[in-house]
């Protein structure tokens, strides 16, 4: 069944709807939750949180294209993931945290963990850098819309987003070092 | 160029990636979705997650807990009765009420060992009964015939036999004054209401200064010694009038207070009500390790207060104006992105700018320092990045300053107070 059709089967009140754009989509929205929150209970919340609002306002969805609906989606969860975040993690500092730059070594070490792995090197990420990385990488906001969201300054968001690379790529080089990959 | 294969990298690794949740979660949202087409009467029931329904219950609290306390706070009126024993003549009414209400309570502080003193007379007064129970009054003409049979006694003789009309007469023993039984079988007559008038101070000038004799004529024994003074001493007319005043002096350890009749007192009393001080202020709110920070500016207090005066009635209204400086740590207990909840210790420095008042006084009121130590929690949410709006209640004891305006501050040094104000906190842009 394609998007399109799960949606007709969900506002046309059909048994089941629910269900199967539950079983489709939790893992993805599952993903996205744990890139944001590092606590379960966190998580759990945010997924529930993320469904009811797709089913309360499934009906005022718009299907566009193939892939528009998971879009959708993902955008509910990195929404409610970040209310539940505390903004006050995010220290502001007075400088911009010197951006060294990536090594083409640090990006093969990136390219050979799993998914799985790295997603659970970017849960271990400070709260605060890991709201930030997100945000910029993911959701591809500039450091003054990020710093609108969270209110702080675009200086703060730049710095911890270098902070956070900086983290990631070293817990990357640790990991690999200790043979676990 | 490798920052952005980093995001790249990261991006394409991640995106999309299912992590499958636990079977029962579905259990928990479909309890939660929306009404179906089946009941599309039936309001969707919300599910609030337990985390973010113990926060909501915090807030929640704290809520309820400053509107309860503010609620107290605007109910709540310090309300001080004064009642000040004055010897001196009523204060002119060009004199604040204000100042009479200093006034008062320095010279009954002042007047605390005077009237301890007067107190040990007047017990003895109160125990003294000039006549026994049973006995009855002899009429004047033969108390007068009895004593001219010591006419030839001198003058300094009446002193004795007012002396001895004191002390001679049966005196009941305290207990029965005691024991309202004993006191219920005498008629409660002049006796006691001779004593009650000089307990309690003539509320009138005018009563005040009615000469003794006629002060006399509503109580027994005062009666009854005028006479035999006068009688005994064998003084004419003219000094019989003199005789009450003499009889005052020697008296005088009877009265709460030494008086003649060229002096008089007053009862004056003074009630004083103080509304709770409201406060305005923008502050700055300088950062500091963790959910610490660093809190200054700018604060204004208004203290409205009434005094008013019974006799003779007089109403005045006070409005005094503050502006400090607050100084004082705060830690943010519950944080979300748009508001907070927190608490603040510190200390305060005020000076009086402005005090008005709805009677003219003779003197401009004094306008002093005021020092506070204050504790506070309260709650801003969040205007702009830089800028909060918060509303405050506070805990503060405000120093003794040895001041004559008379405030909320001095009455009741130690009290709660309402703040509303905006709070500013310096980031670069």
């Amino acid at each position: 069944m394609t998007d399109k059709s799960l949606l007709q089967h969900i506002r046309a009140g059909e048994a089941g709807g629910p269900k199967m754009l539950y079983d489709r989509f939790a893992g993805m929205v599952c993903g996205v939750c744990r890139r944001y929150l590092s606590d379960e209970e966190d998580v759990k919340d945010a997924v529930q949180e993320t469904f009811i609002r797709i089913f309360r306002h499934i009906a005022d969805f718009e299907y566009r294209q193939e892939g528009g609906l998971q879009a959708w989606i993902a955008r509910i969860a990195a929404n409610e993931s970040l209310k539940l975040l505390r903004a006050a993690t995010l220290l502001p500092t007075g400088s911009l945290e010197e951006n060294i730059e990536v090594t083409d070594e640090e990006i093969e070490d990136m390219e050979q963990l799993s998914p799985e792995e790295l997603l659970q090197l970017v849960r271990r990420l400070p709260e605060g850098y890991r709201t930030i990385l997100n945000l910029y990488v993911f959701e591809e906001k500039s450091h003054k819309e990020i710093a609108e969201m969270l209110g702080i300054s675009p200086m703060t968001s730049a710095s911890q987003y270098c902070r956070a690379k900086r983290l990631l790529l070293k817990m990357i080089e640790e990991q690999r070092a200790a043979g676990v990959h | 160029m490798n920052d952005q294969r980093f995001a790249d990298t990261l991006k394409r690794k991640l995106t999309g990636l299912s992590t499958p949740p636990p079977e029962s979660w579905w259990a928990d949202i479909e309890a939660a979705l929306p009404a179906t087409s089946a009941s599309p009467g039936k309001p969707p029931r919300r599910h609030i997650p337990l985390r973010r329904r113990a926060w909501w219950a915090m807030a929640a609290a704290c809520a309820a807990v400053a509107i309860v306390v503010a609620s107290i706070v605007a109910l709540q009126t310090t309300d001080v009765s004064t009642t000040a024993h004055t010897n001196s003549r009523p204060a002119p009414s060009s004199q604040s009420l204000t100042q009479q209400l200093v006034q008062a309570i320095e010279e009954a502080k002042t007047a605390g060992d005077a009237l301890s003193r007067q107190q040990t007379p007047l017990s003895a007064g109160r125990e003294y009964s000039p006549r026994t129970p049973g006995e009855t009054e002899m009429p004047l003409t033969a108390k007068a015939a009895a004593e001219d049979s010591e006419a030839e006694r001198p003058q300094t003789a009446a002193p004795t036999a007012v002396q001895e009309a004191h002390e001679t007469p049966a005196r009941p023993e305290p207990h029965a004054f005691a024991n309202p039984e004993a006191r219920s079988t005498e008629p409660q007559g002049a006796d006691d209401a001779y004593y009650e008038r000089s307990v309690s101070r003539p509320a009138t000038t005018a009563e005040a200064t009615t000469p003794k004799r006629e002060r006399a004529s509503g109580g027994k024994p005062a009666a009854q010694l005028y006479i035999a003074g006068c009688t005994a001493g064998r003084e004419s007319s003219t000094s019989a009038a003199l005789a009450p005043y003499q009889m005052g002096v020697m008296q005088s350890d009877n009265y709460i207070a030494a008086e003649s009749p060229k002096q008089h007192t007053s009862t004056t009393n003074l009630h004083e009500k103080h509304l709770p001080p409201f406060a305005l202020g923008a502050d700055i709110a300088i950062p500091l390790a963790g959910r610490w920070s660093l809190q200054t500016g700018v604060a204004y207090a208004m203290l409205a207060s009434t005094f008013t005066q019974q006799l003779p009635t007089r109403v005045e209204h006070q409005k005094a104006h503050f502006v400090g400086i607050p100084l004082r740590i705060a830690a943010s207990v519950i944080e979300r992105r748009n508001w907070n909840v927190y608490l603040a210790a510190g200390g305060e420095w005020e000076k009086c700018v402005a005090v008005h008042t709805d009677q003219p006084a003779p003197t401009a009121p004094e306008r002093p320092h005021q020092w506070s130590m204050q504790a506070a929690a309260g709650g801003e949410y969040r205007l702009s990045p830089a800028a909060a709006l918060y509303l405050e209640t506070g805990f503060g004891y405000y120093f003794d300053t040895s001041t004559t305006l008379r405030t909320a501050y001095q009455a009741h040094p130690a009290n709660f107070s309402l703040k509303l104000g905006v709070r500013f906190s310096p980031r670069s842009k």
